[in-house]
Protein backbone atom coordinates (compact mmCIF):
# COMPACT_ATOMS: atom_id res chain seq x y z
CA UNK A 1 0.00 0.00 0.00
CA UNK A 2 3.00 2.30 0.36
CA UNK A 3 3.00 2.50 -3.44
CA UNK A 4 -0.49 4.01 -3.38
CA UNK A 5 0.64 6.56 -0.78
CA UNK A 6 3.62 7.61 -2.90
CA UNK A 7 1.50 7.85 -6.05
CA UNK A 8 -1.03 10.03 -4.22
CA UNK A 9 1.75 12.20 -2.86
CA UNK A 10 3.27 12.46 -6.30
CA UNK A 11 -0.11 13.52 -7.72
CA UNK A 12 -0.31 16.31 -5.13
CA UNK A 13 3.31 17.47 -5.37
CA UNK A 14 3.77 17.32 -9.16
CA UNK A 15 0.87 19.64 -9.51
CA UNK A 16 0.42 23.29 -10.51
CA UNK A 17 -1.74 23.75 -7.41
CA UNK A 18 1.04 22.72 -5.02
CA UNK A 19 3.69 24.74 -6.81
CA UNK A 20 1.39 27.77 -6.94
CA UNK A 21 0.63 27.65 -3.21
CA UNK A 22 4.28 27.01 -2.34
CA UNK A 23 5.46 29.95 -4.47
CA UNK A 24 2.84 32.33 -3.07
CA UNK A 25 3.64 31.18 0.50
CA UNK A 26 7.38 31.66 -0.03
CA UNK A 27 6.81 35.06 -1.65
CA UNK A 28 4.54 36.22 1.16
CA UNK A 29 6.95 34.70 3.68
CA UNK A 30 9.83 36.67 2.18
CA UNK A 31 7.82 39.90 2.36
CA UNK A 32 6.94 39.18 6.00
CA UNK A 33 10.55 38.35 6.89
CA UNK A 34 12.00 41.44 5.22
CA UNK A 35 9.14 43.71 6.28
CA UNK A 36 7.47 43.10 9.63
CA UNK A 37 9.87 40.53 11.05
CA UNK A 38 13.25 42.15 10.51
CA UNK A 39 12.47 44.69 13.21
CA UNK A 40 11.40 41.95 15.64
CA UNK A 41 7.90 41.35 16.96
CA UNK A 42 6.79 42.91 20.28
CA UNK A 43 10.28 44.26 20.96
CA UNK A 44 11.78 40.78 20.74
CA UNK A 45 14.57 39.68 18.41
CA UNK A 46 13.58 38.83 14.80
CA UNK A 47 14.72 35.24 15.48
CA UNK A 48 12.90 34.92 18.80
CA UNK A 49 10.20 32.23 19.17
CA UNK A 50 7.64 35.08 19.34
CA UNK A 51 8.76 36.53 16.00
CA UNK A 52 8.97 33.09 14.40
CA UNK A 53 5.47 32.23 15.66
CA UNK A 54 4.18 35.53 14.28
CA UNK A 55 5.82 34.79 10.92
CA UNK A 56 4.12 31.37 10.74
CA UNK A 57 0.78 32.82 11.85
CA UNK A 58 0.89 35.28 8.92
CA UNK A 59 1.49 32.47 6.40
CA UNK A 60 -0.93 30.06 8.06
CA UNK A 61 -4.00 31.19 6.02
CA UNK A 62 -2.16 30.20 2.83
CA UNK A 63 -1.13 26.85 4.27
CA UNK A 64 -4.68 26.11 5.46
CA UNK A 65 -6.10 27.21 2.12
CA UNK A 66 -3.62 24.90 0.41
CA UNK A 67 -4.74 22.05 2.62
CA UNK A 68 -8.42 22.62 1.78
CA UNK A 69 -7.46 22.86 -1.92
CA UNK A 70 -5.75 19.45 -1.66
CA UNK A 71 -8.91 18.04 -0.08
CA UNK A 72 -10.95 19.64 -2.90
CA UNK A 73 -8.56 18.02 -5.40
CA UNK A 74 -9.48 14.61 -3.96
CA UNK A 75 -13.20 15.42 -4.01
CA UNK A 76 -13.36 16.75 -7.58
CA UNK A 77 -15.80 15.32 -10.10
CA UNK A 78 -13.04 13.45 -11.94
CA UNK A 79 -11.86 11.91 -8.66
CA UNK A 80 -15.40 10.83 -7.80
CA UNK A 81 -15.67 9.21 -11.23
CA UNK A 82 -12.34 7.46 -10.68
CA UNK A 83 -13.72 6.18 -7.37
CA UNK A 84 -16.01 3.87 -9.38
CA UNK A 85 -12.82 2.00 -10.37
CA UNK A 86 -11.00 2.17 -7.04
CA UNK A 87 -14.07 1.05 -5.06
CA UNK A 88 -14.16 -2.17 -7.07
CA UNK A 89 -10.66 -3.03 -5.82
CA UNK A 90 -10.13 -5.34 -2.85
CA UNK A 91 -9.00 -2.62 -0.46
CA UNK A 92 -10.80 -1.37 2.62
CA UNK A 93 -12.12 2.09 1.78
CA UNK A 94 -11.20 3.53 5.19
CA UNK A 95 -7.62 2.40 4.76
CA UNK A 96 -7.53 3.90 1.29
CA UNK A 97 -8.92 7.19 2.62
CA UNK A 98 -6.28 7.21 5.37
CA UNK A 99 -3.55 6.80 2.76
CA UNK A 100 -4.89 9.72 0.79
CA UNK A 101 -5.20 11.90 3.90
CA UNK A 102 -1.65 10.91 4.77
CA UNK A 103 -0.59 12.23 1.38
CA UNK A 104 -2.49 15.50 2.02
CA UNK A 105 -0.81 15.90 5.41
CA UNK A 106 2.60 15.19 3.87
CA UNK A 107 2.00 17.81 1.16
CA UNK A 108 0.99 20.30 3.89
CA UNK A 109 4.12 19.33 5.85
CA UNK A 110 6.19 20.16 2.75
CA UNK A 111 4.53 23.60 2.60
CA UNK A 112 5.28 24.17 6.31
CA UNK A 113 8.82 22.92 5.84
CA UNK A 114 9.30 25.21 2.85
CA UNK A 115 8.32 28.39 4.72
CA UNK A 116 10.25 27.29 7.84
CA UNK A 117 13.41 26.61 5.82
CA UNK A 118 13.03 30.05 4.23
CA UNK A 119 12.93 31.65 7.68
CA UNK A 120 15.92 29.64 8.90
CA UNK A 121 17.97 30.58 5.83
CA UNK A 122 16.99 34.22 6.38
CA UNK A 123 18.06 34.03 10.05
CA UNK A 124 21.32 32.27 9.17
CA UNK A 125 22.14 34.84 6.50
CA UNK A 126 21.51 37.80 8.82
CA UNK A 127 22.32 36.54 12.29
CA UNK A 128 24.62 33.54 11.77
CA UNK A 129 24.36 30.39 13.90
CA UNK A 130 21.39 30.19 16.22
CA UNK A 131 19.50 27.69 18.35
CA UNK A 132 16.86 26.26 16.04
CA UNK A 133 15.53 23.95 18.76
CA UNK A 134 13.78 26.81 20.52
CA UNK A 135 11.73 27.49 17.37
CA UNK A 136 10.27 23.99 17.35
CA UNK A 137 7.61 24.45 20.05
CA UNK A 138 6.21 27.76 18.69
CA UNK A 139 6.28 26.19 15.23
CA UNK A 140 4.30 23.14 16.32
CA UNK A 141 1.89 25.27 18.36
CA UNK A 142 1.26 27.60 15.41
CA UNK A 143 0.83 24.92 12.75
CA UNK A 144 -0.38 21.58 14.11
CA UNK A 145 -3.79 22.48 15.67
CA UNK A 146 -5.01 24.58 12.69
CA UNK A 147 -3.78 21.98 10.16
CA UNK A 148 -5.57 19.14 12.01
CA UNK A 149 -8.73 21.26 12.41
CA UNK A 150 -8.83 22.10 8.70
CA UNK A 151 -8.17 18.48 7.75
CA UNK A 152 -10.97 17.11 9.95
CA UNK A 153 -13.52 19.82 9.18
CA UNK A 154 -12.65 19.78 5.46
CA UNK A 155 -12.99 16.01 5.33
CA UNK A 156 -16.36 16.16 7.10
CA UNK A 157 -17.67 18.82 4.71
CA UNK A 158 -16.39 17.00 1.63
CA UNK A 159 -18.20 13.87 2.84
CA UNK A 160 -21.46 15.80 3.25
CA UNK A 161 -21.09 17.65 -0.07
CA UNK A 162 -17.79 18.36 -1.81
CA UNK A 163 -18.95 21.81 -2.91
CA UNK A 164 -19.02 22.87 0.78
CA UNK A 165 -15.22 22.97 0.71
CA UNK A 166 -15.36 26.24 -1.23
CA UNK A 167 -17.31 28.24 1.41
CA UNK A 168 -15.08 26.52 3.97
CA UNK A 169 -12.07 28.16 2.30
CA UNK A 170 -13.69 31.53 3.08
CA UNK A 171 -14.33 30.44 6.68
CA UNK A 172 -10.67 29.43 7.03
CA UNK A 173 -9.54 32.84 5.76
CA UNK A 174 -11.91 34.58 8.18
CA UNK A 175 -10.77 32.44 11.12
CA UNK A 176 -7.14 33.21 10.36
CA UNK A 177 -7.22 36.76 9.02
CA UNK A 178 -9.92 38.52 11.06
CA UNK A 179 -8.74 40.32 14.23
CA UNK A 180 -10.42 37.78 16.50
CA UNK A 181 -9.35 37.18 20.12
CA UNK A 182 -6.31 34.86 20.07
CA UNK A 183 -8.32 32.01 21.61
CA UNK A 184 -10.80 32.07 18.71
CA UNK A 185 -8.36 32.72 15.92
CA UNK A 186 -6.81 29.85 13.98
CA UNK A 187 -3.62 31.82 13.40
CA UNK A 188 -3.54 33.78 16.71
CA UNK A 189 -1.11 36.33 15.27
CA UNK A 190 -2.22 38.87 17.92
CA UNK A 191 -0.99 36.45 20.62
CA UNK A 192 2.56 36.63 19.25
CA UNK A 193 2.49 40.39 18.75
CA UNK A 194 0.68 41.44 21.95
CA UNK A 195 1.18 38.85 24.68
CA UNK A 196 4.97 39.37 25.06
CA UNK A 197 4.30 43.06 25.80
CA UNK A 198 2.23 42.08 28.82
CA UNK A 199 5.10 40.05 30.30
CA UNK A 200 7.10 43.18 31.18
CA UNK A 201 10.47 41.73 30.23
CA UNK A 202 12.90 42.84 27.56
CA UNK A 203 13.27 39.48 25.80
CA UNK A 204 10.66 37.25 27.48
CA UNK A 205 11.00 33.50 27.19
CA UNK A 206 8.37 31.82 25.07
CA UNK A 207 5.43 30.85 27.26
CA UNK A 208 1.82 30.03 26.48
CA UNK A 209 -1.07 30.91 28.82
CA UNK A 210 -3.57 28.21 29.69
CA UNK A 211 -6.38 29.84 27.66
CA UNK A 212 -4.33 29.61 24.48
CA UNK A 213 -3.28 26.05 25.23
CA UNK A 214 -6.91 25.07 25.79
CA UNK A 215 -8.04 26.79 22.58
CA UNK A 216 -5.31 24.98 20.57
CA UNK A 217 -6.35 21.69 22.16
CA UNK A 218 -9.98 22.44 21.23
CA UNK A 219 -9.06 23.10 17.58
CA UNK A 220 -6.94 19.95 17.53
CA UNK A 221 -9.61 17.77 19.14
CA UNK A 222 -12.36 19.22 16.97
CA UNK A 223 -10.35 18.32 13.89
CA UNK A 224 -9.66 14.86 15.25
CA UNK A 225 -13.32 14.43 16.20
CA UNK A 226 -14.53 15.37 12.70
CA UNK A 227 -11.96 13.04 11.23
CA UNK A 228 -12.98 10.09 13.39
CA UNK A 229 -16.70 10.73 12.97
CA UNK A 230 -16.60 10.94 9.17
CA UNK B 1 -17.14 -19.08 -10.60
CA UNK B 2 -20.87 -19.25 -10.13
CA UNK B 3 -23.11 -16.31 -9.33
CA UNK B 4 -26.66 -16.81 -8.20
CA UNK B 5 -29.00 -13.87 -7.93
CA UNK B 6 -32.29 -14.48 -6.18
CA UNK B 7 -35.27 -12.16 -5.82
CA UNK B 8 -33.06 -9.12 -6.18
CA UNK B 9 -34.76 -5.73 -5.91
CA UNK B 10 -33.26 -2.29 -5.79
CA UNK B 11 -35.17 0.87 -4.95
CA UNK B 12 -33.17 4.08 -4.73
CA UNK B 13 -33.75 6.54 -1.86
CA UNK B 14 -35.57 8.77 -4.38
CA UNK B 15 -38.20 6.03 -4.62
CA UNK B 16 -37.25 4.89 -8.11
CA UNK B 17 -37.36 1.12 -8.48
CA UNK B 18 -34.48 0.08 -10.71
CA UNK B 19 -34.71 -3.70 -10.29
CA UNK B 20 -37.65 -5.80 -9.25
CA UNK B 21 -37.55 -9.39 -8.03
CA UNK B 22 -34.79 -10.49 -10.36
CA UNK B 23 -33.47 -14.05 -10.27
CA UNK B 24 -30.62 -15.31 -12.39
CA UNK B 25 -27.71 -17.74 -12.53
CA UNK B 26 -24.36 -17.18 -14.21
CA UNK B 27 -21.55 -19.69 -14.45
CA UNK B 28 -18.09 -19.54 -15.97
CA UNK B 29 -16.98 -19.96 -18.69
CA UNK B 30 -19.51 -17.73 -20.35
CA UNK B 31 -19.88 -14.42 -22.14
CA UNK B 32 -23.22 -12.98 -21.22
CA UNK B 33 -24.61 -10.03 -23.14
CA UNK B 34 -26.87 -7.63 -21.30
CA UNK B 35 -29.34 -5.68 -23.40
CA UNK B 36 -32.04 -3.23 -22.51
CA UNK B 37 -33.21 0.31 -23.15
CA UNK B 38 -31.77 3.25 -21.22
CA UNK B 39 -32.94 3.18 -17.61
CA UNK B 40 -33.84 -0.51 -17.79
CA UNK B 41 -31.67 -1.35 -14.76
CA UNK B 42 -28.54 -2.76 -16.45
CA UNK B 43 -26.08 -0.44 -14.71
CA UNK B 44 -27.84 -0.91 -11.37
CA UNK B 45 -27.50 -4.69 -11.74
CA UNK B 46 -23.80 -4.26 -12.48
CA UNK B 47 -23.29 -1.94 -9.50
CA UNK B 48 -25.00 -4.49 -7.26
CA UNK B 49 -22.75 -7.22 -8.66
CA UNK B 50 -19.59 -5.25 -7.83
CA UNK B 51 -20.90 -4.39 -4.34
CA UNK B 52 -21.03 -0.68 -5.16
CA UNK B 53 -24.69 -0.74 -4.06
CA UNK B 54 -26.57 -2.76 -1.49
CA UNK B 55 -29.82 -4.36 -2.66
CA UNK B 56 -33.02 -3.39 -0.89
CA UNK B 57 -34.19 -7.01 -1.16
CA UNK B 58 -32.85 -10.36 -2.30
CA UNK B 59 -29.35 -11.76 -2.30
CA UNK B 60 -26.35 -12.40 -4.47
CA UNK B 61 -24.44 -15.62 -3.85
CA UNK B 62 -20.94 -16.10 -5.22
CA UNK B 63 -19.88 -19.73 -5.21
CA UNK B 64 -22.61 -20.35 -2.66
CA UNK B 65 -21.63 -17.58 -0.22
CA UNK B 66 -23.36 -14.21 0.18
CA UNK B 67 -21.47 -11.43 -1.60
CA UNK B 68 -21.48 -9.08 1.40
CA UNK B 69 -19.69 -11.71 3.54
CA UNK B 70 -16.80 -12.04 1.10
CA UNK B 71 -16.63 -8.59 -0.44
CA UNK B 72 -12.85 -8.25 -0.35
CA UNK B 73 -12.07 -11.73 -1.66
CA UNK B 74 -14.76 -11.33 -4.33
CA UNK B 75 -13.28 -8.02 -5.46
CA UNK B 76 -9.87 -9.67 -5.75
CA UNK B 77 -11.45 -11.90 -8.43
CA UNK B 78 -13.20 -9.04 -10.22
CA UNK B 79 -12.38 -6.74 -13.13
CA UNK B 80 -14.86 -3.93 -13.63
CA UNK B 81 -15.33 -1.18 -16.17
CA UNK B 82 -18.26 1.12 -15.35
CA UNK B 83 -20.15 3.11 -17.95
CA UNK B 84 -18.65 6.40 -16.83
CA UNK B 85 -15.35 6.46 -15.01
CA UNK B 86 -12.50 8.81 -14.29
CA UNK B 87 -8.75 8.34 -14.55
CA UNK B 88 -5.90 10.13 -12.82
CA UNK B 89 -4.91 12.63 -15.49
CA UNK B 90 -1.55 13.50 -13.87
CA UNK B 91 -0.24 9.94 -14.17
CA UNK B 92 1.06 8.17 -17.24
CA UNK B 93 -0.80 5.13 -18.56
CA UNK B 94 1.82 2.82 -17.05
CA UNK B 95 1.75 4.59 -13.69
CA UNK B 96 -2.05 4.44 -13.57
CA UNK B 97 -2.02 0.70 -14.26
CA UNK B 98 0.73 0.27 -11.64
CA UNK B 99 -1.48 2.19 -9.17
CA UNK B 100 -4.47 -0.03 -9.96
CA UNK B 101 -2.31 -3.17 -9.74
CA UNK B 102 -1.16 -2.09 -6.26
CA UNK B 103 -4.75 -1.37 -5.25
CA UNK B 104 -5.87 -4.77 -6.56
CA UNK B 105 -2.86 -6.42 -4.86
CA UNK B 106 -1.83 -8.11 -8.09
CA UNK B 107 1.38 -10.12 -7.76
CA UNK B 108 4.07 -9.71 -10.45
CA UNK B 109 2.49 -6.43 -11.45
CA UNK B 110 5.07 -5.53 -14.11
CA UNK B 111 4.23 -8.62 -16.17
CA UNK B 112 0.49 -8.10 -15.59
CA UNK B 113 0.72 -4.48 -16.76
CA UNK B 114 2.76 -5.41 -19.82
CA UNK B 115 0.16 -8.06 -20.72
CA UNK B 116 -2.76 -5.65 -20.25
CA UNK B 117 -1.00 -2.96 -22.31
CA UNK B 118 -0.40 -5.48 -25.09
CA UNK B 119 -3.97 -6.77 -25.11
CA UNK B 120 -5.40 -3.25 -25.28
CA UNK B 121 -2.86 -2.04 -27.84
CA UNK B 122 -1.59 0.70 -25.54
CA UNK B 123 2.13 -0.13 -25.61
CA UNK B 124 2.96 3.03 -27.57
CA UNK B 125 1.03 5.21 -25.13
CA UNK B 126 2.35 3.68 -21.90
CA UNK B 127 4.53 6.71 -21.14
CA UNK B 128 1.91 9.26 -22.21
CA UNK B 129 0.14 11.27 -19.52
CA UNK B 130 -3.52 10.31 -19.33
CA UNK B 131 -4.62 13.92 -19.86
CA UNK B 132 -3.09 13.78 -23.36
CA UNK B 133 -5.09 10.71 -24.47
CA UNK B 134 -8.08 10.70 -26.82
CA UNK B 135 -11.49 9.45 -25.69
CA UNK B 136 -10.93 6.05 -27.31
CA UNK B 137 -7.50 5.69 -25.72
CA UNK B 138 -8.94 6.54 -22.28
CA UNK B 139 -11.58 3.87 -22.85
CA UNK B 140 -8.78 1.41 -23.64
CA UNK B 141 -7.02 2.36 -20.39
CA UNK B 142 -10.31 1.60 -18.61
CA UNK B 143 -10.45 -1.83 -20.26
CA UNK B 144 -6.75 -2.43 -19.46
CA UNK B 145 -7.27 -1.79 -15.74
CA UNK B 146 -10.27 -4.16 -15.76
CA UNK B 147 -8.34 -7.07 -17.30
CA UNK B 148 -5.24 -6.49 -15.10
CA UNK B 149 -4.25 -9.68 -13.35
CA UNK B 150 -6.62 -11.83 -15.43
CA UNK B 151 -9.61 -11.73 -13.03
CA UNK B 152 -12.13 -14.57 -12.90
CA UNK B 153 -15.12 -12.29 -13.40
CA UNK B 154 -15.20 -9.35 -15.78
CA UNK B 155 -18.02 -6.85 -15.83
CA UNK B 156 -18.04 -4.35 -18.67
CA UNK B 157 -20.63 -1.60 -18.87
CA UNK B 158 -20.64 -0.15 -22.39
CA UNK B 159 -16.94 -0.93 -22.95
CA UNK B 160 -16.82 -0.11 -26.65
CA UNK B 161 -18.19 3.43 -26.40
CA UNK B 162 -15.83 5.85 -28.13
CA UNK B 163 -13.87 3.16 -29.94
CA UNK B 164 -13.54 3.14 -33.72
CA UNK B 165 -15.01 0.12 -35.60
CA UNK B 166 -11.66 -1.62 -35.93
CA UNK B 167 -10.93 -1.27 -32.21
CA UNK B 168 -14.46 -2.39 -31.37
CA UNK B 169 -14.02 -5.61 -33.35
CA UNK B 170 -10.62 -6.18 -31.77
CA UNK B 171 -12.06 -5.73 -28.27
CA UNK B 172 -15.04 -7.95 -28.77
CA UNK B 173 -12.60 -10.64 -29.95
CA UNK B 174 -10.59 -10.01 -26.79
CA UNK B 175 -13.71 -10.40 -24.63
CA UNK B 176 -14.50 -13.62 -26.46
CA UNK B 177 -10.97 -14.96 -25.81
CA UNK B 178 -11.17 -14.04 -22.14
CA UNK B 179 -14.58 -15.71 -21.83
CA UNK B 180 -13.16 -19.08 -22.91
CA UNK B 181 -12.16 -19.64 -19.30
CA UNK B 182 -13.81 -16.78 -17.40
CA UNK B 183 -17.18 -15.28 -16.73
CA UNK B 184 -17.72 -12.06 -18.67
CA UNK B 185 -20.78 -9.86 -18.36
CA UNK B 186 -21.04 -7.35 -21.16
CA UNK B 187 -23.61 -4.59 -21.27
CA UNK B 188 -23.90 -2.69 -24.53
CA UNK B 189 -26.28 -0.92 -26.84
CA UNK B 190 -24.43 -2.31 -29.83
CA UNK B 191 -26.41 -5.42 -30.64
CA UNK B 192 -23.87 -6.46 -33.27
CA UNK B 193 -21.27 -6.87 -30.49
CA UNK B 194 -23.57 -9.21 -28.60
CA UNK B 195 -24.54 -11.16 -31.71
CA UNK B 196 -20.87 -11.67 -32.59
CA UNK B 197 -19.51 -12.96 -29.32
CA UNK B 198 -22.07 -13.66 -26.61
CA UNK B 199 -23.20 -17.21 -25.93
CA UNK B 200 -25.90 -16.07 -23.55
CA UNK B 201 -28.20 -13.10 -23.66
CA UNK B 202 -30.19 -11.26 -21.01
CA UNK B 203 -32.74 -8.64 -21.91
CA UNK B 204 -33.76 -6.33 -19.09
CA UNK B 205 -36.69 -3.97 -19.31
CA UNK B 206 -38.21 -1.90 -16.52
CA UNK B 207 -36.07 -3.64 -13.90
CA UNK B 208 -37.07 -7.18 -14.87
CA UNK B 209 -35.55 -9.90 -17.00
CA UNK B 210 -37.64 -10.24 -20.17
CA UNK B 211 -35.46 -12.79 -21.87
CA UNK B 212 -32.68 -15.13 -20.81
CA UNK B 213 -31.20 -17.64 -23.22
CA UNK B 214 -29.05 -17.97 -26.29
CA UNK B 215 -29.33 -15.26 -28.96
CA UNK B 216 -30.75 -17.81 -31.44
CA UNK B 217 -33.74 -18.41 -29.19
CA UNK B 218 -34.60 -14.73 -29.15
CA UNK B 219 -34.30 -14.61 -32.94
CA UNK B 220 -36.61 -17.62 -33.22
CA UNK B 221 -39.19 -15.82 -31.05
CA UNK B 222 -39.40 -13.01 -33.61
CA UNK B 223 -39.88 -15.24 -36.65
CA UNK B 224 -42.95 -14.20 -38.60
CA UNK B 225 -43.00 -10.76 -37.03
CA UNK B 226 -40.41 -9.02 -39.24
CA UNK B 227 -41.11 -7.84 -42.76
CA UNK B 228 -39.95 -5.46 -45.47
CA UNK B 229 -42.01 -3.26 -47.75
CA UNK B 230 -41.61 -0.36 -50.15
CA UNK B 231 -42.87 2.86 -48.64
CA UNK B 232 -45.76 4.41 -50.59
CA UNK B 233 -47.69 6.24 -47.93
CA UNK B 234 -46.39 7.29 -44.48
CA UNK B 235 -49.71 6.07 -43.02
CA UNK B 236 -48.56 2.54 -43.87
CA UNK B 237 -46.23 2.72 -40.86
CA UNK B 238 -48.96 3.03 -38.26
CA UNK B 239 -48.61 0.30 -35.63
CA UNK B 240 -45.26 -0.84 -37.00
CA UNK B 241 -41.87 -0.54 -35.37
CA UNK B 242 -39.60 0.56 -38.23
CA UNK B 243 -36.07 -0.80 -37.75
CA UNK B 244 -34.49 0.53 -40.96
CA UNK B 245 -35.23 2.71 -43.99
CA UNK B 246 -33.00 2.18 -46.99
CA UNK B 247 -33.11 4.61 -49.90
CA UNK B 248 -32.81 2.70 -53.17
CA UNK B 249 -33.38 3.49 -56.86
CA UNK B 250 -36.87 1.94 -56.57
CA UNK B 251 -37.80 4.00 -53.52
CA UNK B 252 -37.52 3.67 -49.75
CA UNK B 253 -37.41 0.08 -48.49
CA UNK B 254 -38.61 -0.18 -44.89
CA UNK B 255 -37.93 -2.99 -42.48
CA UNK B 256 -40.52 -3.32 -39.73
CA UNK B 257 -41.34 -5.34 -36.67
CA UNK B 258 -44.93 -5.86 -35.53
CA UNK B 259 -47.07 -8.39 -33.71
CA UNK B 260 -49.48 -8.33 -36.69
CA UNK B 261 -47.60 -7.67 -39.90
CA UNK B 262 -49.74 -6.09 -42.67
CA UNK B 263 -50.26 -8.04 -45.93
CA UNK B 264 -48.13 -5.65 -47.98
CA UNK B 265 -45.03 -6.54 -45.90
CA UNK B 266 -42.94 -9.47 -47.07
CA UNK B 267 -41.87 -11.65 -44.17
CA UNK B 268 -38.08 -11.98 -43.74
CA UNK B 269 -35.60 -13.69 -41.39
CA UNK B 270 -35.24 -11.60 -38.22
CA UNK B 271 -31.87 -10.38 -37.00
CA UNK B 272 -31.01 -10.13 -33.31
CA UNK B 273 -31.75 -6.40 -33.48
CA UNK B 274 -35.20 -7.10 -34.95
CA UNK B 275 -35.82 -9.72 -32.27
CA UNK B 276 -34.77 -7.37 -29.50
CA UNK B 277 -37.00 -4.60 -30.83
CA UNK B 278 -39.85 -7.05 -31.23
CA UNK B 279 -39.47 -8.13 -27.60
CA UNK B 280 -39.33 -4.59 -26.27
CA UNK B 281 -42.12 -3.24 -28.52
CA UNK B 282 -44.31 -6.21 -27.56
CA UNK B 283 -43.80 -5.27 -23.92
CA UNK B 284 -44.62 -1.63 -24.61
CA UNK B 285 -47.75 -2.49 -26.64
CA UNK B 286 -49.03 -4.97 -24.08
Amino acid sequence: MSKIYFYELRRLLYNKLFFGILLVSLGFGWLTLTGALILGIAHTAPFSPWSFGYYLSRILPLICLGEVCFLAFFSSREERLAASLTRAAPVKQQRYLLLRLGAVLTAVAFLCLGVSVLAVLFYRALFGRMNLGELLWPGLLALVPPVIFCLGAGLALSRIRPVLLYPFMAVVVLLTALPLPSEMSLSMSSFYSEYPLTLEALEPAFQVPLGILVSRAVFFLLGLGFFLHF
Amino acid sequence: MQIEISNLSMTYPSGKTALEDMSLQMKSPSLIGLLGPNGAGKSTLMKLLVAALLPTEGKILVDGLPLERQEQTFKARLGYLPQSFGLFDELTVWQFLDYMAALKKIPHSREAIARALGRTNLEDQQKARIRTLSGGQRQRVGIAQAILGNPELLIFDEPTVGLDPEERISFRNLFSQIAQERLVLLSTHIIEDIQSVCNQLLVIHEGQIRFSGVPGELIAMAEGYVGVFRERDPRQEAGLQITSRIHTAEGVICRAVAKNLPDFAKRVEPTLEDAYLYLISREVMS
